[in-house]
């Protein structure tokens, strides 16, 4: 008994320092690193990169931009945002639930995936583009570029936000309110602009530094659409990189990160702050009210419909188009002809189902090794409180604040040359640096959603296992495993879906052996061959079945245990 | 003067209120009583314009205003959560309502200051909802409705979450403003000692249906109906053995007497007697509830605490007055 105990100890001790060693290898380091190459070049303070990214107009436009495109997004995103949850929740507005539909579709349709799909409705031999050529032949058939296609894309894909959270807020406030000022003689419209707004006044400022913090951030929209001109901070970091000028790139990510890390430490304290809290008891539900000025019942119905074509557009088009044939793709702006063939090449050509494969592999992989790491953390952060636990806590949810491009300059700059941290071996231009670096940015996700299921577990459960006996090892794999299980696969799921559409980290880390998706869309994008648009169009409809599963498995499963309690 | 005219009131899709025609006078004070699920908050609701008129029409000063938008009407109404405005302080809260009506600001600060004074809030004008007491809570609604200047106010249950102590002192708060400002008020509650001390007249309602309307007097002391009788204060029914015993005249229909109105026999004239047995006694504090048997039933006697006490088992002639028989002819 003493001995398996001892063995146990030693085991937990051994898996603690290497996680400790990977925090330190894989997040401290690089950040450090990225530090150290801004600062100190050569072992010696220097203000050179400054100096350099100052002096360099091209930079200090992409900050400029990057502020502007933030600034703009947030106000468009509100704006579409908003008179969606008012469509959907306040007034009457017929087929709300088309509506719902089409307005949830930035949940499942995001990042590289929604920018490509975005691309082929809008871009030169993009569905919209072909059939405003056949009325205006004479127009600039890149008009989707620049600044403008940016926040066009950030605004329509942005607003998963509001559908989460400005919709629940708005479904929580007492209608007897909204009564209260009809009786005093305000039409709904006004009360929603005058009361309602006001007292969702909080959860619109949370989920504005969410946008914001997005807009940041932003990669996959500025590096597609951006054109030749356009760069925002995260697409100029990238052509730094790619021009071997780390340091600059790293006092801008720095930049980034600083930026990013202000606009997160705002909103925990507008958390904190908590909202206007209702004085209601009892509460009664919200009621749709019709709008009763006809223009405006009709303008707000135009409206909802063309944002209704503006979400579906990018979907429907990829959709039907990924079963056009190649001849159909190049001419038709409907699809006439259609074929199975793009997806019978997927899966049987090497060379178009290599980003597919390679993404699946390199997936598997960092969520493997994600999950043992979070569920070790998980488990020892609730089992013990103090100075280890804290820190191993705070670190691993450090990512959550960093930006994946801080990350990855830092692990280009720290392990492009053999490093003593790694044992003497170096990364860039390996195969493993990409899924290191997945690893490290699921896990705050992870170890959060874990620590919850965790917390939601009766305690009394392991003691009553430990009152029968049971061992440690034993107790976890009878009792607390198959209690978590649920949660386990969930959390899998959702990484796994969120690394197979991973854009900014693959962009930076990625070498030809391990090209994933993320970057294969990227190329199709900038490519004109009709056959590489129709398999990145297979890709965008596969990330996106593959999207819409793990959302409706991930609903279903909440909802389950929602009913259990 | 209020006048629903055979109006019909859905609710969620079911009629609930089938029919209703009543009569509100000006300056009254008229509550609608009875259990929950009855369709009075309903008849409120759909007065304020929240609630469809499916038939029928409601005249308000004789003009129809069964299609008229909530926000037109110009009907005060204090909620039962009383629904303020959290983001608002006290004082943005009262005069939200002269703001949206653009009332310049200079008269709108004055007329909320006087307001505030006259409910007793004043020095509460810079908090928010949440900063104050049920009672104050209470005030503010009823100040931001009152600032309207409604000829009517509206009340859905407003006492009902506040504690009794509490409960008793804005029942006369409420009373007292309705006196002073003259406005006619009708007001919703399942109290029915709320009812009976603040209303000018009562419509007791069941289903949907008004049972009986009319003074709290004549709504206790002449019940129409047997549900009024036994809502409104307690009752006893007299079983067929007691009616026969006491010889009562008029009609078959069911018979009650108030427990109160019930004494131990002392000879007086113009009374009916029974004769039972002390079957327990419930100790009330300043009263004692006598539990009696009869023949083929058992009724409720209470008498003071200080009166000669009654010992279980002992059996006594009791009596009530003639003009204590209650004879609800309508439905039961």
């Amino acid at each position: 008994m003493s001995s398996t105990l001892c063995v146990g100890k030693i085991a937990r001790l051994i898996a603690l320092l290497a996680i400790g060693w990977m925090v330190i290898a894989f997040l401290f380091y690089p950040v450090v690193y990225v530090l150290l190459d801004a600062f100190f070049p050569n072992g010696q303070f220097s203000a050179g990169a400054i100096e350099r990214l100052t002096g360099s107009p091209r930079v200090t436009r992409s900050i400029w931009s990057t502020i502007l495109v933030a600034i703009v997004t947030v106000v468009t995103v509100n704006v579409v945002g908003l008179f969606q949850v008012a469509v959907l929740e306040f007034f009457k507005v017929r087929l709300a639930p088309l509506l719902l539909l089409a307005f949830s579709t930035p949940l499942v349709f995001s990042s590289v995936a929604a920018v490509s799909g975005y691309n082929f409705v809008y871009s030169s031999h993009g569905f919209l583009t072909k059939v405003l050529l056949t009325i205006f032949p004479d127009m600039n058939p890149n008009w989707f570029t620049g600044a403008f296609a940016v926040i066009f894309v950030h605004t329509f894909t942005m607003t998963g936000y509001h559908i989460l959270f400005v919709r629940a807020g708005l479904r929580q406030i007492d209608f007897s309110i909204v009564e209260a000022a009809q009786s005093l003689g305000v039409s709904p419209a006004r009360a929603f602009l005058k009361i309602v707004l006001p007292m969702l006044a909080p959860v619109l400022l949370a989920t504005s530094l969410l946008v914001l913090l997005g807009a940041l951030n932003s990669f996959a929209a500025p590096s597609m659409l951006g054109g030749r001109d356009f760069y925002m901070l995260s697409s100029m970091i990238q052509s730094l990189v790619s021009l071997g000028r780390t340091d600059m790139a790293a006092l801008l990510s720095l930049l980034l990160g600083a930026i990013s890390l202000m606009v997160f430490l705002w909103m925990k304290r507008i958390e904190r702050r908590g909202r206007a809290i209702s004085t209601s008891k009892s509460q009664s539900p919200l009621r749709k009210t019709e709008i009763r000025n006809r223009p405006m019942n009709l303008a707000v119905h135009v409206i909802a419909y063309l944002l209704f074509l503006i979400y579906m557009a990018p979907i429907l088009i990829t959709v039907a188009f990924s079963f056009a044939t190649t001849e159909s793709i190049v001419q038709d702006p409907f699809p006439t002809r259609f074929t199975l063939q793009h997806y019978m090449t997927v899966f049987s050509d090497p060379r178009a189902f290599g980003p597919l494969g390679n993404s699946l592999v390199l997936s598997c992989l960092a969520v493997s090794a994600a999950l043992a790491v979070s569920l070790f953390a998980a488990l020892r952060i609730r089992a013990s409180k103090g100075i280890v636990s804290d820190s191993l806590e705070f670190s691993l949810f450090i990512p959550w604040v960093l930006p994946s491009i801080m990350l990855a300059v830092g692990l280009i700059a720290a392990y492009g040359k053999p490093s003593m941290l790694i044992f003497g071996a170096s990364l860039v231009g390996t195969y493993w640096l990409l899924p290191i670096a997945y690893v490290i940015v699921i896990i705050p996700m992870m170890v959060r959603m874990l620590g919850a299921a965790l917390a939601g577990i009766d305690p009394n459960i392991d003691d009553a296992g430990r009152s029968l006996g049971a061992s440690g090892m034993y107790r976890f794999t009878r009792l607390t495993a198959p209690l978590l299980a649920p949660v386990i696969a969930l959390v899998a799921a959702i990484s796994f879906n969120e690394l197979l559409s991973e854009y900014t980290l693959s962009v930076f880390l990625y070498n030809i052996n391990n090209t994933p998706l993320g970057v294969a869309l990227q190329n199709a994008a900038r490519a004109d061959g009709p056959d590489q648009i129709a398999i990145s169009m297979v890709y965008v409809v596969l990330l996106l079945t593959f999207s819409l599963i793990v959302i409706l498995a991930s609903s279903r499963l909440s909802s389950g245990r929602a009913g259990r309690t | 003067m209020i006048r629903f005219e055979q109006v019909d009131i859905a609710y969620d899709g079911k009629l609930a209120v089938p029919n209703l025609s009543i009569t509100i006078e000006d300056g009254e004070f008229f509550t609608l009583l009875g259990p929950s699920g009855c369709g009075k908050s309903t008849i409120l609701r759909c007065l304020a314009g929240f609630v469809p008129v499916i038939k029928g029409r409601i005249l308000l000063a004789g003009r129809d205003i069964s299609r008229l938008e909530a926000e037109k009407r110009g009907v005060g109404i204090v909620f039962q959560n009383y629904a303020l405005f959290p983001h608002l302080t006290v004082a943005e809260n009262v005069a939200f309502g002269l703001r949206a009506s653009g009332t310049s600001k200079a008269e709108v600060a004055g007329q909320v200051a006087d307001m505030l004074e006259r409910t007793g809030i004043s020095e509460h004008a810079n908090k928010r909802p949440a900063e104050l007491s049920g009672g104050q809570q209470q005030r503010v609604a009823i100040a931001r409705s009152l600032i309207m200047g409604p000829r009517i106010m509206l009340m859905d249950e407003p006492l009902s979450n506040l504690d009794v102590k509490l409960r008793v002192s804005m029942r006369n708060e409420i009373k007292r403003l309705q006196r002073q400002l003259g406005f006619t008020t009708i007001y919703v509650t399942h109290d029915q000692e709320e009812a009976l001390s603040l209303s000018d007249r009562i419509a007791v309602l069941n289903k949907g249906e008004v049972e009986q309307i009319g003074t709290p007097e004549a709504i206790y002391n002449r019940p129409e109906t047997e549900f009024v009788c036994h809502f409104i204060g307690e009752a006893n029914r007299l079983t067929p053995a007691m009616l026969g015993e006491i010889r009562a005249d008029g009609g078959d229909g069911p018979a009650f007497v108030r427990p109160e109105y019930m004494s131990i026999d002392d000879g007086a004239p113009n009374t009916y007697r029974i004769t039972a047995t002390v079957a327990d006694t419930v100790f009330l504090g300043n009263l004692i509830r006598y539990r009696m048997q009869a023949v083929d039933g058992h009724f409720d006697l209470i008498r003071s605490g200080a009166a000669e006490k009654l010992t279980v088992g002992s059996q006594h002639v009791v009596c009530f007055p003639h003009h204590a028989l209650l004879r609800p002819a309508g439905r039961a």
